[in-house]
């Protein structure tokens, strides 16, 4: 474009044309030193921070890793650098045992008795050691251990990676019950998983160091799951009524301690209540008692005069009779049940 | 004049080179292995990676192998362990290219080893898994479970076979799931319900037992704290009493006539209400004070 610029304005004369190829032929000649330079200069790799590369010269492993910087290798033909990313943590996920059909759990279910199966091939799902069906979802963290072994063992490595890792849950989910799987045995099956796995991946020699395997979610098939649900909702049941046990418990013992500790109090007052009645009593009629025996027939007749005052006060009728009339009968009516001794003679008497 | 043709004759002699050193030689890689062929003649077997010189193009052909590990899944299909339960086994195989002559014999391109490997593995597996149980698939017992030893006779199985055929080495098969064709699974459904509603009636249970006995120690706790309460009362109330009636006679002990007299007159007060009706005689003081007038009635 640079070029044909100033041809436009030169118009298309012989001399002109000349003149062009002549510039270009210059052009060219630069312009090819500069590819050889560029060519020379090929080799020269970056290194990024996250990786390691080696080396191959015309094919074969020339010893010695390199680490992130600048990499003077040869041009193409000659070396081939190979960089792999060892210090970055990679991974995958893996929900081949989580179907399209679990993911539409949350959605409308299908019809009852056509939803009743799980074809083997398009929903993902294993056996527990007693024979139930789960599916799960898994993560796994992995970092490259040994850069020239990850890239020239294995052609596919997260491919055979995700294999070799449902190989181990498969193993160890054959072993456990499903009630382990679902809830105490979780960290087992973590544990388990990444240990036969990383057995297998050294095997194989694949250079892969294992970090993490992640449980994300491990749930018994859909079509079993209210049959599930209702276990846990029964747990959560038997808890309540055993919390509302112990509750009636705890509400129903400090009342019985604090009944108990009234009843003893009531008593404690009872007791000391009368025994100080006593004294106080005891202290009176010693007290009256010295009196007493200072003129024993004037104090006597003082005490009987005044009980006889209020004694006589209170009374409806009094009937003072002489002895010597003597022969008399008496008989006493209860005012209020006439019906209980209706005897005339009674009431003769009286009158 | 005369340095511009020596420079265009050594850039005409470097380019030269370059195009006999493109046509006459070859590099291995160190992952590959190469089957050096003339005129579709198997000449050379080439494992060791470095550069290497050829006769060019129509005369000898460069036939490479990537000999890194490979991976393969098996299709999925039914077997039969050995107590006749249909199981479904999806594996996997990982393999590579061991004898890069054989390989370019039997079988020429990965695509065909492939389906060779499907018939192999599928065969071996069957043949395998009709030996063991299905309990030795699946089992809450681990010294039951055979599965690592499953995949190691198969792999030793299609290794074997692999290796003499086609110059494949397998390295490992393995077991990706455990599944059940598609009909068994709701017999397999019903039975984890029927599981499940045991399991909830049994916590239900438990939850239910445990309660009540938690409530029948309260009311019997209850029950004991409240006897023991009203024990103690009844032993102080009677222990009150007593020490009051000791204290009332240590006191009436020193005058019991007098005492008597006094309790006599205070029950005669307590008893004498209103509506009450009394007959007495003129004996009884203060009356006898009215006899004088009586007698003169």
């Amino acid at each position: 474009m640079a070029q044909r610029t100033p041809e436009q304005d030169l118009g298309f004369g012989p001399a002109a044309v000349l003149q062009a190829m002549k510039s270009s032929v210059k052009l060219l000649r630069w312009g090819l030193l500069l590819l050889a330079v560029i060519y020379l200069a090929s080799g020269v790799t970056v290194v990024g921070p996250n990786e390691t590369a080696f080396v191959l010269r015309f094919g074969k492993l020339e010893p010695g890793l390199h680490g992130s910087g600048l990499l003077l290798a040869l041009p193409q033909p000659i070396d081939e650098v190979v960089k792999v990313p060892t210090r970055s943590v990679q991974e995958i996920q893996l929900d081949a045992w989580e179907s399209p059909a679990s993911a539409a759990n949350s959605g409308p279910l299908p019809p009852v008795g056509m939803s009743d199966t799980l074809d083997p091939v398009q929903d993902g799902y294993t056996l527990t050691g007693d024979a139930n069906i789960i599916r799960a979802r898994f993560s796994v963290r992995y970092q490259v251990a040994d850069p020239i072994a990850y890239a020239l063992t294995v052609k596919n490595q997260p491919v055979l990676l995700e294999a070799i890792l449902y190989q181990a849950a498969t193993d160890v989910i054959a072993q456990m019950k499903v009630d382990d799987v679902l809830a105490a045995g979780l960290e087992v099956l973590r544990a388990r998983t990444l240990r036969t796995a990383q057995a297998q991946l050294d095997q194989l020699g694949m250079g892969v160091q294992l970090l993490a395997f992640e449980v994300h979610e491990i749930i018994p098939a859909r079509q079993v799951l209210p049959a599930f649900e209702d276990v846990v909702s029964a747990r959560v049941e038997s808890r309540t009524l055993i919390e509302q046990a112990n509750s009636y418990r705890a509400s129903e013992l400090p009342g019985a301690q604090a009944d108990a500790y009234r009843i003893k109090q009531e008593a404690d007052a009872y007791a000391q209540d009368l025994v100080a009645k006593a004294t106080g009593e005891a202290a009176a009629f010693e007290a009256i008692d010295q009196q007493y025996r200072m003129a024993p027939e004037l104090m006597r007749t003082r005490l009987y005069a005044d009980a006889m005052e209020i004694v006589l006060r209170n009374l409806q009728s009094t009937t003072i009779f002489h002895p010597s009339s003597g022969g008399l009968k008496l008989l006493l009516q209860p005012s209020y049940s006439p019906q209980l001794l209706p005897t005339p003679q009674t009431t003769r008497e009286r009158e | 004049m005369k340095t511009q043709i020596i420079v265009r004759g050594l850039i005409g002699a470097l380019v030269g080179a370059l195009m006999l050193f493109v046509m006459l030689t070859f590099q291995v890689r160190q992952n590959e292995r190469v089957v050096l062929t003339r005129f579709g003649k198997p000449v050379r077997v080439l494992v060791e990676p470095g550069l290497y010189g050829k006769w060019p193009w129509p005369i000898e052909t460069v036939n490479r192998f990537d000999a890194r590990l490979d991976f393969y899944d098996a299709r999925i299909s039914e077997a039969l362990t050995r107590d006749k339960r249909n199981v479904i086994v999806p594996v996997y195989v990982a393999w590579r290219i061991d004898d890069p002559l054989k390989f370019l014999q039997s079988l020429g391109s990965a695509e065909n080893a492939r389906s060779k490997l499907d018939g192999l593995v599928t065969s071996a597996r069957n043949t395998v898994l009709g030996g063991y149980d299905f309990n030795q698939l699946v089992s809450t017992n681990r010294d039951e479970v055979k599965i690592p030893e499953i995949e190691r006779t198969i792999t030793d199985l299609v290794a074997q076979q692999g290796k003499q055929s086609f110059g494949i080495a397998v390295e490992q098969v393995g077991i990706k799931r455990l599944t059940l064709p598609e009909a068994n699974t709701q017999f397999v459904f019903e039975r984890m319900r029927a599981e499940r509603a045991q399991f909830a009636a049994q916590y239900r249970a438990e939850g239910q037992q445990q309660a009540d006995e938690v409530r029948a120690r309260t009311d019997a706790d209850k029950t004991v704290i409240l006897a023991d309460a009203r024990k103690y009362a009844e032993e102080t109330r009677g222990k009150g009493e007593a020490e009051a009636a000791r204290i009332y006679r240590t006191a009436h002990e020193k005058d019991p006539s007098f005492y008597k007299f006094l309790r006599e007159l205070d029950a005669l007060k307590q008893i004498t209400a209103t509506n009450t009706t009394v007959v007495l005689d003129t004996e009884t003081p203060p009356f006898d004070l009215l006899r004088p007038a009586l007698k003169g009635e």
